[in-house]
């Protein structure tokens, strides 16, 4: 089946089979290996992407259901050489361990950013609800999500905001 | 096997009456590739076909209708929590929509899908059976006929428990619809606003998202002159099969203290061993429904 659809900006027509999982040909076919492969269930939230602007797991999602629809993966939201906001803040608050949950931690705290430039705490551990970081690091991304809206780093002084 | 993805609600019937096939309807899918990770060939019914309706945008809408408000059976749960006339009018569903599993399966699960499927601790399921919501579902036609049209109370549109199957052992007890794989459910019906109409939903919302809630709980009801005329409950789980009951309060202020000591009482004489799947005794799921009873009427109080 030829499927229409568009990746981080760019059109594509595929030929795939309809039943191939979006995650397996982002990362098989597609060599983009940003949406990792964990729990396959929706549960850790790892292979989330965006379909048409809202956070999605990439493992339940069917090429087949992709006809005219943008998908974007975290290789798709960086400027050339150049760190995201949210990104430069994961980096000055050491809020990256093993990295794995990282690139989907990073779809849905973009979302929610875009949504609301200065989200509570709350709403942050709501956005990352679907997620699961397996180094238990959660308070240091919330920090760093929550840091985004202050003034960038200066003499290695991270982007922390007090805990309210 | 055959995949469909039609444009229009006209293909998706021409494809679901034509003879000598069978086509399974699907929408978001979230439920379908979770719990059968080797999906399709792993269904234990056989298809020859999926028919995906999840974008036919002339299900996917929501809107008044004479008074009644109808919700599109593909539109996405995310696009509940954002409804303006949902927040107003039907709290439950609203409150329920919103801890719904996850926003990445918020934003890609279907209404139809999420009650077709028909998950005891589905926090929406209990909150649109407590608001009486109606279904309107399009049968296939057979022998070359065109399918029927048909309404069912939500109540109605499920028949006891079935056991799902899947690799390595996996089962999960869901429950049963009256409808097959090859139906299309068109539309959720809520019944015209009243007023002095209320509703709330409450939930054993576990912290990990990865389990799910042992009792969630709807009650829909309506006061005039302070004073409570009825009010229903619906509540399932993991652990309690349904219960839907007409609360005791008839004829209460709402104002009144004397709320919880009815709803105490009530709790305390329904069998909840009848109804009891798993997890707690009898007598402390009676607390808990309790307890999430307490907790809806006392934020009604406060209001």
């Amino acid at each position: 089946m030829i499927i229409e659809w568009s990746l981080n900006g760019r059109p594509l027509r595929s030929e795939v089979s309809p039943f191939r999982k979006l995650l397996d040909y982002l990362r098989q076919d597609l060599k983009l290996l940003g949406a990792k492969e964990g729990c396959r269930e929706g549960k850790c939230g790892a292979c989330t992407i965006w379909i048409d602007g809202q956070v999605a797991n990439s493992c339940l999602v069917l090429m087949g259901q992709l006809s005219g629809k943008e998908v974007t993966t975290i290789e798709g939201i960086n400027e050339k050489d150049k760190f995201t906001p949210l990104q430069e803040s994961l980096l000055t608050a050491s809020a990256i361990e093993c990295g794995f949950c990282i690139p989907g931690m990073l779809m849905s705290g973009t979302v929610l950013l875009n949504q609301n430039p200065d989200p509570s705490r709350l709403q942050i551990r709501e956005t990352l609800k679907g997620h699961l970081c397996a180094c238990t690091g959660y308070q240091k991304i919330i920090d760093a999500i929550e840091g985004v809206g202050l003034p960038p780093a200066v003499d290695g002084r991270a982007r922390m905001r007090a805990r309210r | 096997m055959e995949f469909l993805s039609p444009r229009y609600l006209s293909e998706a019937f021409e494809a679901m009456d034509k003879g000598g096939r069978n086509l399974k309807i699907c929408a978001g899918m979230t439920h379908l590739l979770r719990f059968y990770p080797r999906f399709p060939e792993e269904l234990t019914s056989k298809f020859d076909g999926l028919m995906h309706v999840g974008d036919l945008a002339a299900l996917s809408e929501s809107r008044e209708e004479s008074g009644k408000y109808s919700i599109g059976s593909t539109a996405r749960i995310s696009s509940l929590v954002e409804d303006d006339y949902l927040a107003r009018y039907a709290a439950a569903v609203r409150e329920a929509a919103a801890l719904t599993s996850t926003p990445q399966i918020r934003n890609r699960r279907t209404v139809g899908g999420e009650v077709a499927w028909g998950s005891y601790h589905s926090p929406l399921v209990s909150a649109l059976w407590a608001m009486g919501a109606k279904v309107k579902v399009r049968t296939r036609g057979k022998n070359g006929s065109a399918g029927q049209e048909e309404t069912l109370d939500l109540a109605q549109f499920y028949r006891g428990t079935q056991k799902r199957l899947a690799a390595e052992g996996k089962e999960h007890e869901t429950r049963s619809a009256v409808t097959g794989g090859q139906d299309l459910i068109l539309r959720f019906v809520l019944p015209a606003h009243q007023p002095g109409q209320f509703s709330f939903f409450r939930g054993l919302i576990p912290k990990i998202h990865t389990e799910n809630s042992g009792v969630v709980l709807s009650v829909s009801g309506s006061v005039q002159n302070n004073v409570i005329e009825r009010a229903r409950v619906v509540a399932s789980g993991v652990w309690m099969d349904t219960m839907d009951e007409e609360l005791p309060l008839q004829a209460v202020r709402m104002n009144d203290t004397y709320i919880f000591e009815k709803l105490y009482t009530f709790c305390d004489r329904y069998n909840f061993d009848s109804i009891r799947r798993g997890g707690p005794p009898g007598s402390q799921l009676g607390l808990i429904v309790f307890g999430l009873l307490k907790e809806g009427f006392s934020t009604l109080l406060a209001r």
